[in-house]
């Protein structure tokens, strides 16, 4: 099953539904809008090749570079189109309605994406995995060149076979497949972890229309490696990792002493937390909301990119309210 | 993410530049820069100093972060001593 | 252990939960939409009823793929051409670094040459200095072997003077010789000469210009004592006619003296230096003075006025005589040697005389003809005055001579020597008659005037110590020392009408002694 949840995740893909800028808009009438589905742990700009010639007839004498915007917001191509989509469609939508620009490009609020930037990002977000995993980038820098690029083939084609096959030729042992052997030698330190914490003024019951994001400065941007603790039989939950990085997103209960630290075996606190600790907020991963109950291992292993990032959305009220129970599941 | 509640304004994070290969010297190598800034300003402000329009940025020798990042979750997660180790070069450096 | 399990079992369903809503989402999202778009796709690219739509269809697909192909074909072409735009910027970049190098390259080259011809120049400054030293060097081995000769020479000529002073003491020794001889040949003479001597008186009573004679006594007795001149004086002379006196000194004045009373009677001013010798003409109406001045003046006695001021000579004047036969005739003797012939009516020289040792002291004889003049080589010599020749030579003292005098007759030179010695030559035959010289007496300048009585048979001359001796040329031994003088005797003159002897000393003073 758990095989199961990995290409799951590897094939997951979100539909998108892509117009054309009015501005941009040369032919009458004006093209139709195109229908693809773009892979969560895939970026947008790689679906350029899919997508110009559907337009291309339309467009304005220039150069291009493709970009996106939903509901007016610029969207960041470094990072993963299935986040992009867990976090700024609050409900989901499928397909998701993007605009899809190739002129003025908005340089103020995206990075310059040139010729081989989704590439390089993607392997300086894989060194910087690694470093918060094993302290150093060795195995990728010892990687050779021609293995690095299939590596980000295999990533561009959703290949998981082929992606696991160079993994395992990297040591320490690279990625968390199933099918990849595990030595307590290779074991990481840390879990890379980057959370995208999004504040909405509204009820999370109902979030259909709820205020688009206007502004990335609205978006709280963290990366939060997670230690693994050394000791056996102690095993971080989803629940620990969010009390970590924002504890004031669960609602302190009385009866839960300020002792309670990080360092606490999970087991105590778990049962604690299973009462009085409620989160509240909603987490996405992978598209899915998960129950905090779920084994950070766990989500490390299967829920993270190809880049070994585990990438969490998290919705919140602006306000702390006091939400009703549940509502995080 | 809990002492960023605390004072978040006034942290400030010691960081290092050191040049690699044929870079440019800072004279000045050690800058203190506001914690809530992103890894951006960082390049921005590398890219002043050294005059140059394409600059390879690195933490640790090792990896380019995204401009995104926050530069006190950087300094956190690889921080060394204290400051955070900015590695800076022409042409690319680790691939 | 049972929280641990329940968590655990929490976890695993928890797990299960995820795994279900992965399903869950994939079934919504790519699940559902996936083969709907396929299925979209397909359908769209299916003909569907009728032939010709579907070929339509096929045709559009075409149109579109070869539009799709166009685009990218564009753009592949865009990106070679801005990719050839590199390249041709890139291109002449290079050409132009390549023409810079060209530059750089060319000037490092002339930078070259010039350096190499700077090598050159030094390289020859090099040699050129290199063959300039040896040339020195050849130079210096020539001036070495130069002064080694040079000393050699010196050494040979060092040792030909040797020789030469060898000759001269010889010689002396010979005069020495010759003195004693003569000496003991006049001791032997004495009495004939007694006997010649009274016989000549009786003869030259009775020879033609007796009244001018007057026969000369032994001075014993001072008469006068004059102060005459400051700083000294030099010379004196009586009238060749009269009684009167005349001297010059140092305070560069001529002065004449009344002997009988020892009174000043006149003085004759103008000479700008010292007086050193003076002359009287044979009338008595001129006074031809020498001076320091390096010149000579001539005054008329009883006007007291200057006539000539006789100039040419280069140092001072130290001796003068006028000639006996003509007034016009005057000779002077200067520290230049030479010797001078004057013409008195003009006041020009008309002969110069060159002498390769200074002339202390020179005397016309009486026809005019010859001038005898004493040296300071000791030599006494004889010159021609028309032809300025020398006539002959006698070496008559071992040292300079100081006085020349000729007696009144003219037969007979005296002349004093810085020996110590007075010595009478015949004129004619320059053989010396007799030498007078005395313990204790010394001359005391180059220019010391000693002076023979007219009768020529008293010789009297003045010492350094102050006494004026007068030895008989009959005794031919001191006769008197006289004795007045403060200090040393320079000049004396027997009067020619008086028995009298003036004598003058350094400090000026005059004594007329009887």
């Amino acid at each position: 099953m758990t095989v199961q949840a990995r290409r799951h995740v590897w094939m997951g893909a979100i539909p998108l539904h892509l117009h054309l800028h009015s501005s941009e808009v040369t032919s009458l009438p004006a093209p139709p809008p195109f229908l693809i589905l773009a892979p969560r742990n895939g970026y947008l700009p790689l679906l350029v090749d899919a997508i110009r010639p559907h337009f291309n007839s339309a467009l304005p004498p220039g150069s291009d570079t493709i970009w996106f915007d939903y509901e007016g917001l610029p969207l960041k191509w470094n990072i993963p189109t299935g986040v992009l989509f867990d976090l700024l469609c609050a409900e989901p939508e499928r397909p998701w309605n993007l605009t899809v620009h190739f002129r003025s490009y908005p340089a103020g609020v995206l990075s310059l994406c040139e010729d081989e930037a989704v590439k390089w990002n993607f392997i300086n977000a894989l060194k910087e995995a690694f470093y918060v995993m094993y302290g150093n980038t060795k195995s990728i820098m010892n990687m050779s060149q021609s293995d690095q690029v299939e590596l980000w083939h295999c990533v561009m084609k959703g290949d998981l076979e082929g992606y696991d096959r160079l993994a395992a030729r990297v040591k320490p042992a690279f990625g968390f497949g199933a099918n990849v052997g595990r030595s307590e030698v290779g074991k990481p330190g840390r879990i890379p972890m980057r959370m995208y914490l999004r504040m909405v003024d509204q009820d999370l019951n109902d979030l259909f229309d709820v205020r688009p994001v206007s502004s990335w400065d609205d978006v709280v941007y963290v990366t939060c490696p997670i230690d693994v603790p050394k000791r056996r039989g102690t095993t971080l939950t989803l629940r620990d990792a969010l009390m970590k990085v924002v504890p004031h997103l669960f609602s302190s209960s009385p009866t839960i002493s300020n002792e309670v630290t990080l360092e606490a075996p999970s087991v105590m606190r778990a049962s604690s937390n299973a009462v009085h600790n409620e989160f509240n907020g909603i987490v996405r991963v992978q598209g899915i909301e998960p129950s905090l109950d779920l084994p950070l291992d766990w989500v490390a292993r299967n829920l993270c990119g190809p880049e070994h990032f585990v990438h969490l959305s998290v919705i919140c009220t602006l306000v702390a309210p006091s939400l009703p129970p549940g509502a995080a599941d | 993410m809990a002492d960023a509640s605390s004072a978040p304004a006034a942290r400030k994070v010691v960081v290092f530049f050191k040049a690699i290969g044929d870079a440019p010297i800072l004279k000045q190598s050690k800058f203190k820069i506001g914690g809530v800034e992103k890894f951006a300003k960082v390049i921005e402000f590398l890219r002043k100093q050294v005059h140059r329009e394409t600059l390879f940025v690195y933490i640790n020798s090792g990896f380019s972060p995204n401009p995104d990042e926050n530069i006190w979750d950087l300094f956190e997660n690889f921080g060394i001593d204290g400051k955070l180790v900015v590695n800076y070069a022409c042409s690319m450096a680790w691939g | 252990m049972e929280e641990a399990a329940v968590m655990e079992e929490r976890m695993g369903l928890a797990v299960v939960q995820a795994c279900r809503a992965l399903r869950q989402r994939h079934r919504e999202e790519e699940g559902a939409h996936g083969p709907a778009l396929a299925a979209l796709f397909t359908a769209l690219s299916r003909p569907p009823d009728g032939e010709l739509h579907g070929k339509m269809e096929a045709l559009q697909l075409e149109l579109s793929q070869s539009y799709q192909k166009q685009s990218q074909l564009s753009e592949q072409l865009l990106h070679e051409v801005t990719g050839a735009q590199a390249f041709r910027e890139q291109l002449v970049e290079r050409e132009n670094s390549i023409v810079q190098l060209q530059a750089e390259l060319l000037g490092a080259r002339g930078r070259v040459t010039q350096l190499e011809e700077e090598l050159e120049k030094k390289e020859r400054a090099l040699e050129a200095s290199i063959e300039e030293m040896k040339a020195l060097r050849i130079q210096v081995e020539e001036l070495d072997a130069k002064l080694v000769k040079a000393q050699a020479d010196n050494r040979m000529l060092i040792d030909r003077w040797m020789e030469q002073k060898m000759k001269d003491a010889e010689r002396l020794n010979e005069a020495n010789a010759m003195y004693e001889d003569m000496m003991e040949r006049f001791k032997g003479k004495t009495l004939d000469d007694l006997a010649r001597a009274q016989v000549d008186g009786i003869v030259r009573h009775s020879e033609a210009g007796a009244e001018d004679y007057v026969e000369s006594g032994m001075p014993t007795s001072l008469r006068h004592a004059m102060r005459a001149h400051d700083g000294g004086c030099s010379t004196l002379k009586f009238e060749h006619g009269g009684g009167s006196l005349i001297s010059g000194g140092h305070d560069r004045l001529v002065r004449t003296w009344d002997t009988e009373r020892g009174v000043p009677l006149a003085t004759l001013r103008g000479c700008l230096g010292s007086v050193l010798d003076l002359t009287l003409s044979h009338d008595d109406t001129m006074v031809l003075a020498a001076s320091a001045d390096h010149k000579l003046y001539l005054w008329e006695v009883q006007s007291g006025r200057i006539r000539h001021t006789l100039t040419g000579h280069a140092e001072k004047v130290c001796a003068v005589d006028y000639s006996k036969a003509s007034n016009r005739r005057a000779v002077s003797a200067a520290q230049d040697r030479t010797i001078k012939i004057w013409d008195l009516q003009t006041g020009y020289g008309v002969n110069t005389i060159v002498c390769h040792s200074n002339c202390n002291a020179v005397a016309l004889t009486m026809d005019g003809d010859i001038v005898c003049s004493g040296h300071m080589d000791g030599n006494l010599r004889l010159w021609d005055v028309r032809s300025g020749k020398s006539a002959s030579e006698v070496a008559a003292h071992g040292q300079g001579i100081t006085s020349v005098s000729l007696s009144k007759s003219g037969n007979a030179i005296l002349t004093s020597g810085r020996d110590n010695v007075h010595t009478i030559f015949d004129v004619r035959t320059l053989e010396a008659q007799a030498s007078f010289r005395a313990l204790g007496f010394r001359v005391a300048t180059n220019w010391s005037r000693s002076c023979l009585s007219g009768d020529e048979s008293y010789v009297s001359a003045g010492s350094i110590d102050g006494s004026v001796l007068v030895w008989s040329r009959r005794l031919n031994e001191t006769e008197n020392s006289l004795k007045h003088h403060p200090s040393a005797v320079l000049a004396c003159a027997w009067s020619n009408v008086r028995r009298r002897l003036a004598s003058a000393d350094k400090n000026g003073g005059i004594c007329i002694w009887e």
